[in-house]
Order: structure tokens, then C-alpha cells, then sequence
């Protein structure tokens, strides 16, 4: 309480006789101290730090496109060292190791036989698979097994083609140093000509001119009852004066992007060839990352990654996306759902609990009432319906569970207030002419921010909840957005093939959850002055 | 003394019912709870008005009412000449100015979110805001000014940046004196102010607020339920019973000649430090309950009780009578004119009923001129 700090201008005369300054302890100072007594509240503060953290910074972290579909590596299991070319490997193996036992050319024990069906009668694919890769690498390594020739040749392509496909992205396209966006349509057009092998740009040129067109036609706002009336030169007419309120500047810039997208794409395509003539030769190793020169003073970084490098460290999911990355990016909605919903309700909450509160009689009545009706309908249905009237999107997510959640924290703040405006300290507010607004805000609102915050962190793990159980439904978040609901959704349907499909997004999301409920309890107990871990 | 000069603060037959509802959206008042039913007073400026009486009798509601906390039923309450009851919400403010209240609970009254220099500035800051002092005070003056109101009631300066649940009672206490003293007003309504301490920290606040009284000619309604309290620090003395003053006097007259039957009863009730004369003393004890206030009363409010009772007080309420100058009972006993106590119960109801009667054709009268 005494701090030996020297006297500080404007906090001059809180000074005690020794020259220490006394500083005041408030109740929030308190509740943090209690707080900081708390190990798990603590230990889930810093969880949720660190979730926080994680989706809030996802796009800085060294992870593959949450959204990036490699139709290969489907359902690929985690690993730590294992690349996915390997795991790509052995999956075909496993398969093949299956069909020859079944031909009877895989030779077992009958012990492993008999122990092969019963697993197959049970439906435990994964141990079956298991155990033929096993024993069918020991008996090929021992020269018991010979793989058919057709089989060969399957193992053979597939090899070639974990060794070959590549990933290559092409950027930042520089012509003498200057960012090809910054070039005029003419000079794009040129470098375009150029690299196609072609004398003139007419050609580009007016193709690009149609593409245009076509593009600004579709955008028209216009309903298919009347795109189908309109004649060609109707289209035409319009598409002119669309364009001509578009502005000479855009619509040039929208040429220029459409040129420099043409542009990367026949690049890629020049140095994809090149690069898998470098890799069949061997004279390349990965990853690869260099700037290159494409066509006279044409410069682009290229950035090439054999695919089969990969590492999933959580594995993938059924189109091949990084599981670790969905986790991730999930959280971030999950967390902005819990975190939305929250606010919306808690702001609803406190303008109509205090309201209720602190006017009475008529006002209190009808605001009740419509809580109590509310309150009545089972909510999961009034999300549903207007999930259902207004589309399914993230926003009208947040609107519909923030419509239906209010409620709960209307009637706290009400019965607070109501018990706050007949306090003494109201009472002295009201004695010395304080106006209505200063008592509900100065007065009332701060001394009912305990509560509000304690109920806020305790209600976020219930808005993920209900939103993990409304994508579960298929209510809510649609692909390729994932949130960890819907991650779970995906992941019971192949359960027992797949397990981590359905484990990792269930460890993340209960990990969250237990750490937000322990914070919030926490909290509960910090700012409760009758709590008993008093200083 | 009272006659010399001009009375600070006239209530007049004020009233104070709470209305008893049915609930819901189409509500109807069922019935009200009379708290204060009809009292007169003056407090004349530089005296200290104590009131007295039991848990319920209205001392607390009267003094709101005064401070407009309620807006009374019925009635006035006129200040520096002017009737506050009537006066709209944004005038009322200037008459807040020079009327302050110290509250009972010393750990209720402050609010624990803020400091103790937020806490006594606030008042200031409120009139400041809205441009009702003087002269407009920069942050630095109000900063200046809290540090002197915390010096004068007696607290470190310090401790401005603390919080109120860091102090003790009696400290508290002094924070609530400091914040009603802030508007340097003219008269200040003390509810109960010391109940809540220690008989030690009571003596030092009741000191105190003697000292302030002296320095600042402050004017003072002090309420307490203290017999002994109200003995040290009240000019005149008022004593409560059911919404209604029974009994008005100086302190000497009060205390050392008590008229009224109620009174005489609860001076009786209060303990005497010394075991010889306290065994020896006869007590008053009243026999029954309190009625409840929700009920309009036909006779004295004090008569289902009162150990003195006639057949006469059961159906008339009695007047105010004047016994001396400084003395003022409402009590059939004191009425000079007649002595009631040989009016048989009959002849008290027939007197009753007539006087029902007259007065129900008066209202119908009255009634038919306004219309």
C-alpha cells in the first residue's frame, strides 16, 4: 500500500508524512490479486492467451492454405517425420499388401489369418492394414513375396509421381525492376505478345476487350426474366455504360490485372515445364526458391516445393487440406463467434435489463414479458428459422444467436440495477441533483461490471458450443471456411477410418473450452468480495 | 429564541403514502402505506431539530421526503420561502445546494468503485458541471477544496486515493460528512448517522458535527433511535409515532417533564448508567404491537397501546395542543377546554359519527364547488 515513489506533480497531497504516497487499492485491484491466487484461472488465462494468440496471428505462421484442396493426400494420418509422399507410399502399399492376401498370395500364419477376420467381422480396417503392411515388408525384404508385375507397375507410377509433382507459385513479376501491376495495358500486352512468340498485341488486346465485357455483362444488375428479353445491342448499350460509370482509371486498371494475370499463368507454365526437365535430370533440389530471369528484362521469383515434401503434422482431411491449419483458422471463427455473440448479447442485455431496471412499472413489465416469451420458445429453432429466412453466413450467425441470447443477462442486469437504485450511495447521487444518466452510468453500470464480465467469459464457451453444434447440424459455417464444429461434423462421419479427423478439433476445442470456464470461474471468485480466498 | 427569528424550513402537514399495487400492466393502487401521515414542524436556522422514535415510525421517510427523494403525497415543505414540493426537477437542484443528507449507513452510502476524492468531489463537480456555483472552479480548485473538506472532518488528505472499503466505520462516516459539507449548504439531514458505530466513534462524530455546527452555523435534523444522542446534541426534540409527531418540546422540557403517554413510555425504556437508581425505577411497558400503516386510523394512532386510554381517544384523532411555549402534545389529556375521561364510549361514537358525517358532506361540498 506504501510505495516509496517520489512525489508526483498531479498526484500532489497524496502524500503521507515519510514522503510515500499512498495509493488507493480498488476493488479491481483486489479481484486481480485474488485472481493471480487462482492456478487454473491463471493457467486458463494464459490458455486462452495463447489460443488467442495463435488464430489472431494465423496468417503470419508457416502454415499451408487452410483452403489449399491437394486431392492426393486425402486423409492422410499425422505424423512428425514421415513427408506425405512417404505416407502416400505406404497407403497404396497397405492396399495392395490386402488385395494379394485375399488372392492368397500373401502367405500367413493361420493364427494371423483367423485374427485378420475377425478384425474385418469387427470392422477394425486400420489393424488389418496394419498388420499386412508389416508382414508383407518382411516377407518382400526376405524374398517370400513378389509383387505381380501390374502391381509393379502401379508402385512404379506412383513413385515417379511423388518424385515429379511439384508446387511452383510465381511472384512478384518485376520488367526492369518496376512491378508489372504499375505498367500501362499496351506495355502488359507487349511482354504478354512476347512471351507467346506473337508480332502484335492487337489480337491480345481485343481479346482481353471481350473477356472485359463478358465480365462487366455478367455483373449487370439485371434479373434473368430480363437478361433473357435484351437483344445484343441492348447487352451492348448497357455494357458501355456500365463501363463508361466504372471511370477510365478502373476499368484500366481492371484491363492491366486481367493482362498480368495472363501473364503469371503462361510464366508458370514456361517454368513448370523447365523445372520438371531440371528434376528428371536430377540437376535441382528442393525447396526451391530463386529469382529468374523469364524473357529478356522480365524477372519473377519462383517458389517450388515438391508436393510429396509435405509434412501434415495433425494429417489431412478428406479433400487433402492441412488439418493443423483448419484447427487453426477454425479457432479464429469459433473464438470471433464466442467473442461476437457475446458482445452483441451483453451490449442488447445491459441497454434493456438497465432500462427495465431502473424506470420500472410499465417500461420493466413489457420488457419482462418479452424475456419471459422469449424464454419460452426453444432458441435452437428460432436460430434455425432465421438461419433459414436470412442464408447462412457468419454474419447472420452472430445476429441470430445474439437475437436469442440477450436474455439471460437483461434479467441479471435488471435485478441488479433494481437493487442498486434503491443503494444509499444512489440515494446520496440523487440528494446532491445528479442527473439520471450520470447515476446509471457514473454509478450503477460500474458497479454492476463484475457480474457482466464473469457472465460474458462464462457465456463465450456457450456460443462456441452452439455454434459447433449448428455447423454440426450443417447450420452454420460452409465450406471451405472451417470452424471447429464443423470439424467435427466432418470428422464423425469416417470416425473409426480416420480417427485424428474427429480428435484433434475435439482436443482443441475442449481444450478452449476448459480453459475459458476455468478463467471465468476465476474471475467469478476473484470479484467476489465474500469469496474465500481473501488477501 | 424561536419567536426572533425567520424558521429556515416549514413542513407543513406533510404526508408520504406509498402506494400499494396490484402488479402487472393495467395496475390498480389497492391501498398505500402511510409512513408520514400529516406532521408540522420549523426548524429555525443554527438549531439541531432531533428526531426520535421506534423502528418504523417514519423519522427516515421524513427526512427524504424533505430532500425530495420521495415526492410527498400532501403537503409542504417550504425553504428560504419557497414551497420545494412544487417546484420542477431542474429548479429543485439549486434548493439541493443548501440541502444535504449524511447517511445511516456508513458502508451503503459510498460507492465502492470510487475513491474517497471522486466521492467528495462529486457534489461539486455536479454543480460545477451545470454552472450553479459562483464561479466556475478549475480541477485544481476542486482538488484544492477536497483536501480542506477532508482536513476539516478530520481525515489524512493522504488517503484521497483510496477506496471507501479501506477505511473503518467512523472514518467512512467522515467521508459521507465531508461530501454533505462539499456545497457548503445551509441545512443538512442527518438519518441515523451514528447508529452504525461504536459508542466510542459515535462520541467523536457527534463531536464533530457540534464543531461544524459552531464553525459553520450549520442547521441540523438529526434522527436517531438513541434517546441518549438525541439528549446531546438536539435543540428541540420531536418524537414519532405511526407517520405522526406526538410529541414536539425543547430538549429540557422533553426530557425532564415528558406530557405525552408514548413519551413517557420510551424515555422510561432508556437505560440509566447507575445499577442503584435503575433497579429501583418503575418502567413503563407498553403491552401490543405496532399497527401496521397501511390502515387509515380512526381515533389516536397511539390508543390501542396507550396505558392512559379513554373512550374518547378510540374514535377521534387528536389536535396538536400547545402546553407551554415551548411544548406541544397531541394528546386528549392536554385538551384544557374539556376533560374527556368521563365521556362514556357511547356518547364518544354518536360525537364521532356526527363529526364523520359533517365532515363527508364537507368534502362532497367542496367537491361540487370545484366542479
Amino acid at each position: 500500500m506504501f510505495n516509496k515513489k517520489k512525489k508526483d506533480e498531479n498526484e500532489s497531497g497524496a502524500v503521507n508524512e515519510f514522503d510515500q504516497v499512498v495509493e488507493g487499492n480498488s476493488l479491481t485491484k483486489d479481484a486481480w490479486k485474488r485472481l493471480r491466487k487462482n492456478k487454473m484461472a491463471v493457467i486458463g488465462l494464459v490458455v486462452v492467451c495463447i489460443y488467442a494468440f495463435l488464430s489472431a496471428f494465423a496468417s503470419f505462421l508457416p502454415l499451408y492454405a487452410y483452403d489449399e484442396i491437394v486431392l492426393d493426400h486425402q486423409n492422410l494420418p499425422p505424423s512428425w517425420n514421415t513427408s506425405a509422399g512417404d505416407l502416400m507410399m505406404q497407403d497404396k502399399l497397405e492396399d495392395l499388401y490386402f488385395t494379394s492376401w485375399k488372392e492368397g498370395r500373401l502367405l500367413l500364419t493361420d493364427e494371423q489369418d483367423a485374427q485378420i477376420r475377425e478384425w474385418i467381422e469387427e470392422s477394425k480396417t486400420t489393424k488389418v492394414w496394419d498388420l499386412v503392411y508389416t508382414e508383407g515388408q518382411k516377407q518382400l525384404a526376405a524374398g517370400n513375396f513378389a509383387w505381380t508385375a501390374s502391381e509393379q507397375k502401379k508402385i512404379d507410377k506412383l513413385q515417379k509421381e511423388i518424385e515429379t509433382e511439384l508446387f511452383i507459385t510465381v511472384n512478384n513479376v518485376k520488367v526492369d525492376g518496376v512491378k508489372i501491376e504499375k505498367l500501362s495495358s499496351d506495355e502488359v500486352a507487349q511482354i504478354y505478345a512476347d512471351l507467346l512468340g506473337l508480332d502484335s498485341t492487337t489480337a491480345i488486346l481485343e481479346q482481353t476487350q471481350k473477356e472485359m465485357r463478358s465480365l462487366v455483362q455478367n455483373d449487370l444488375d439485371l434479373t434473368d426474366d430480363q437478361r433473357a428479353v435484351l437483344s445484343e445491342e441492348d447487352f451492348a448499350k448497357r455494357v458501355d455504360e456500365a463501363i463508361a460509370d466504372m471511370g477510365e482509371e478502373t476499368y484500366q486498371q481492371k484491363v492491366v490485372d486481367n493482362l498480368v494475370g495472363k501473364v503469371d499463368a503462361q510464366i508458370l507454365r514456361n517454368v513448370t515445364k523447365e523445372l520438371k526437365a531440371q528434376n528428371t535430370e536430377g540437376t535441382i533440389s528442393f525447396p526451391y526458391d530463386e529469382m529468374i530471369t523469364v524473357d529478356g528484362n522480365v524477372t519473377t521469383e519462383v517458389i517450388a516445393t515438391l508436393k510429396s515434401n509435405r509434412h501434415y503434422l495433425l494429417g489431412t482431411d478428406y479433400s487433402g487440406r492441412d488439418l493443423l491449419a483448419r484447427i487453426i483458422y477454425g479457432g479464429q471463427i469459433s473464438i470471433m463467434i464466442g467473442l461476437v455473440g457475446t458482445f452483441f448479447s451483453v451490449f442488447i442485455g445491459i441497454v434493456l435489463g438497465a432500462l427495465a431496471g431502473y424506470l420500472g412499472g410499465r417500461v420493466d413489465y413489457i420488457i419482462m414479458r418479452i424475456v419471459d416469451v422469449m424464454y419460452g420458445l426453444p432458441y435452437m429453432l428460432i436460430v434455425i428459422i432465421t438461419m433459414a429466412i436470412f442464408g447462412r453466413s457468419i454474419m447472420n450467425l452472430f445476429i441470430a444467436l445474439g437475437i436469442v441470447s440477450w436474455l439471460t443477462i437483461a434479467r441479471m442486469v435488471r435485478g441488479q440495477i433494481m437493487s442498486l437504485k434503491n443503494s444509499e450511495y444512489v440515494e446520496a447521487a440523487r440528494s446532491m441533483g445528479a442527473k439520471t444518466w450520470r447515476i446509471i452510468f457514473k454509478h450503477m453500470i460500474p458497479n454492476s461490471l463484475s457480474i457482466i464480465i464473469v457472465y460474458s467469459t462464462l457465456r463465450i464457451p456457450a456460443f462456441i458450443m452452439q455454434e459447433s453444434f449448428l455447423s454440426f447440424l450443417g447450420l452454420g459455417v460452409q465450406a471451405p471456411v472451417a470452424s471447429w464444429g464443423s470439424l467435427i461434423s466432418n470428422g464423425v462421419s469416417s470416425m473409426t477410418i480416420y480417427p485424428w479427423r474427429l480428435i484433434f478439433p475435439s482436443i482443441a476445442m475442449t481444450l478452449f473450452l476448459f480453459a475459458m470456464n476455468f478463467f471465468g470461474d476465476g474471475l467469478r471468485d476473484a470479484f467476489d468480495p465474500q469469496s474465500k480466498n481473501q488477501l | 429564541m424561536s419567536d426572533k427569528k425567520e424558521p429556515l424550513l416549514v413542513v407543513k402537514d406533510l404526508k408520504q403514502h406509498f402506494p400499494v399495487s396490484s402488479g402487472g400492466v393495467f395496475s390498480r393502487v389497492k391501498g398505500a402505506i402511510r409512513a408520514v401521515d400529516g406532521i408540522s414542524f420549523e426548524v429555525n436556522p443554527g438549531e439541531t431539530l432531533g428526531i426520535v422514535g421506534e423502528s418504523g415510525c417514519g423519522k427516515s421517510t421524513t427526512v427524504r421526503s424533505i430532500a425530495q427523494l420521495y415526492r410527498p403525497t400532501a403537503g409542504e415543505v417550504i425553504f428560504d420561502g419557497v414551497d420545494l414540493c412544487k417546484l420542477p426537477e431542474k429548479e429543485l437542484v439549486k434548493a439541493r445546494q443548501q440541502i444535504q443528507m449524511i447517511f445511516q449507513d456508513p458502508y451503503a452510502s459510498l460507492d465502492p468503485r470510487m475513491t474517497v476524492r471522486t466521492i467528495i468531489a462529486e457534489p461539486i463537480e455536479i454543480f460545477n458541471k451545470r454552472g450553479l456555483l459562483e464561479t466556475k472552479l478549475t480541477s485544481l480548485e476542486i482538488e484544492d477544496q477536497v483536501e480542506k473538506l477532508m482536513e476539516r472532518v478530520g481525515l489524512n488528505k493522504a488517503f484521497k486515493n483510496r477506496y471507501p472499503h479501506e477505511f473503518s466505520g467512523g472514518q467512512r462516516q467522515r467521508i459521507g460528512i465531508a461530501r454533505a459539507l462539499a456545497l457548503n449548504p445551509k441545512i443538512i439531514l442527518a438519518d441515523e448517522p451514528v447508529s452504525a458505530l461504536d459508542v466510542s466513534i459515535q462520541a467523536q462524530i457527534l463531536n464533530l458535527l457540534n464543531d461544524l455546527q459552531e464553525e459553520l452555523g450549520l442547521t441540523y435534523i438529526f434522527i436517531a433511535h438513541d434517546l441518549a444522542v438525541i439528549q446531546h446534541i438536539s435543540t428541540r426534540v420531536a418524537v414519532m409515532y405511526l407517520g405522526k409527531i406526538v410529541e414536539l418540546a425543547d430538549k429540557k422540557e422533553l426530557y425532564d417533564n415528558p406530557a405525552h403517554p408514548y413519551t413517557q413510555a420510551l424515555l422510561s425504556a432508556a437505560p440509566i448508567p447507575d445499577p442503584v437508581i435503575e433497579k429501583e425505577r418503575q418502567r413503563i411497558i407498553l403491552t401490543g404491537d405496532v399497527p401496521s400503516p397501511d390502515k387509515k386510523q380512526r381515533g389516536c394512532y397511539f390508543q390501542a397501546r396507550c396505558p392512559k386510554r379513554m373512550p374518547w381517544c378510540t374514535c377521534h384523532v387528536p389536535p396538536t395542543f400547545e402546553i407551554s411555549e415551548k411544548q406541544k402534545v397531541a394528546c386528549w389529556l392536554y385538551d384544557e377546554n374539556k376533560d374527556y375521561s368521563k365521556v362514556s364510549m357511547e356518547e364518544a361514537e354518536v360525537d364521532a359519527k356526527s363529526n364523520e358525517a359533517k365532515a363527508a358532506a364537507d368534502a362532497l361540498g367542496q367537491k361540487k364547488k370545484s366542479k
